[in-house]
């Protein structure tokens, strides 16, 4: 006495049995395949273009990388003395903050001092005048540009790195297929 | 399972060489199987005949190239499933299989086809994707780490779809056989 599920399970299994049958037809196929055959040279497997994209992926990873660590000096910093109107319209930040160290001349420079937005408290690059402020929290005006350079790398670092990961999917795909 | 793949090996180095014996024995191998799947999937005798004699004349081209990743018939199968989908995407055409049209004069009873007529008719109201997991299970008798490549998901992935696909295939069968 069988159980109906072992029973179905025959069915499935003498289904597939029965689909396996081939036409007699055919036969004129199986000619064609054995004589292509002949037609192919026997010919070591010659290694698919495709395969070129590990080496892409790799060269984008190194790209990447060397983008990522690469250190170009800064250019000097400029030394900017604020005149009278241009002081005045710099009222939205703190005067205290403006003002250099105790022992600097008369002759205020502003490079590389700290100073903050009273209105936003935020940092950036303000072009006034010709003259480069930096309105950054905590940061001289070489650490903000080198944060915007830091910033380019970053991008294409990011870059390289996501055409490698792409062009190692391909070779991935391509030579996991037949 | 594995001594069929290890002779299949022996007989691909051999084809690979050139060898039409060897060719012989593939084709003896798993011509019937491939013929069977590309009929129940896409159910028009004319058409499988042309994709079948499309997929062995692009696996013997593509003979030299093999690398004995998968089984052969594995393989024989992802190259079927390519020109299946060439087909579709030049054609959405897909016809109904005409069960007595695929019958083989083959000494069965009356009683004993229209069982196996009903098994037919039941995987044909499953999905599409259970039924080529049952295709690739029974027909091509693929094990399943074969079939998780050739669907190219996991082999947990693949077991456990294949176990729903027959647990919804017995259902099937059970409701063909109450009608």
């Amino acid at each position: 006495m069988t159980s109906p599920r072992r029973s179905n399970e025959a069915l499935l299994a003498a289904w597939g049995e029965r689909g396996r049958v081939l036409p007699p037809h055919l036969s004129t196929v199986r000619d064609t395949v054995l004589t292509r055959v002949a037609q192919t040279p026997a010919r070591p497997s010659t290694p698919r273009p495709l395969l070129r994209f590990p080496w892409l992926s790799l060269a984008c990873t190194g790209f990447a990388i060397l983008v990522l660590f690469i250190r170009i000096p800064s250019p000097p910093l400029r030394t900017v003395q604020p005149s009278a109107p241009l002081a005045a319209s710099k009222s939205a930040l703190r005067q205290e903050e403006l003002k250099a160290p105790a022992s600097a001349p008369a002759a205020t420079t502003i490079e590389g001092m700290v100073v903050r937005c009273t209105e936003c408290g935020g940092g950036g690059f303000e072009e006034e005048a010709g003259v480069e402020y930096v309105a950054a929290v905590g940061l001289s005006t070489r650490d903000v540009r080198e944060t915007k350079w830091s910033m380019i790398r970053y991008g294409l670092a990011a870059l390289f790195g996501i055409f490698a990961l792409i062009t190692a999917s391909i070779t991935w795909t391509r030579t996991h297929r037949p | 399972m594995r001594a069929a793949a290890d002779g299949d090996r022996d007989r691909i180095a051999r084809a690979q060489a050139g060898d039409r014996a060897a060719v012989e024995l593939l084709w003896d191998a798993h011509a019937p199987k491939l013929y069977g799947y590309l009929l129940h999937t896409v159910r028009d005798r004319t058409l499988a005949d042309d994709l079948f004699q499309n997929t062995w004349v692009h696996a013997i081209e593509a003979l030299p190239s093999y690398e004995h990743r998968d089984t052969f018939a594995a393989w024989l199968i992802a190259i079927a499933r390519n020109e299946c989908r060439q087909h579709w995407r030049s054609s959405q055409r897909i016809t109904a299989l005409d069960l007595n049209q695929h019958d083989i004069a083959d000494g069965t009873s009356a009683q004993s086809r229209e069982t196996q007529d009903a098994v037919t008719r039941a995987i044909r109201t499953l999905t599409e994707d259970d039924q080529e997991l049952l295709r690739l299970r029974y027909i091509v008798g693929l094990p399943t780490l074969e079939i998780a490549r050739v669907l190219a998901v996991s082999p947990i992935a693949a077991r456990v779809r294949i176990h729903r696909a027959r647990r919804r295939a017995r259902s099937a069968i059970d409701a063909q056989q109450t009608l």
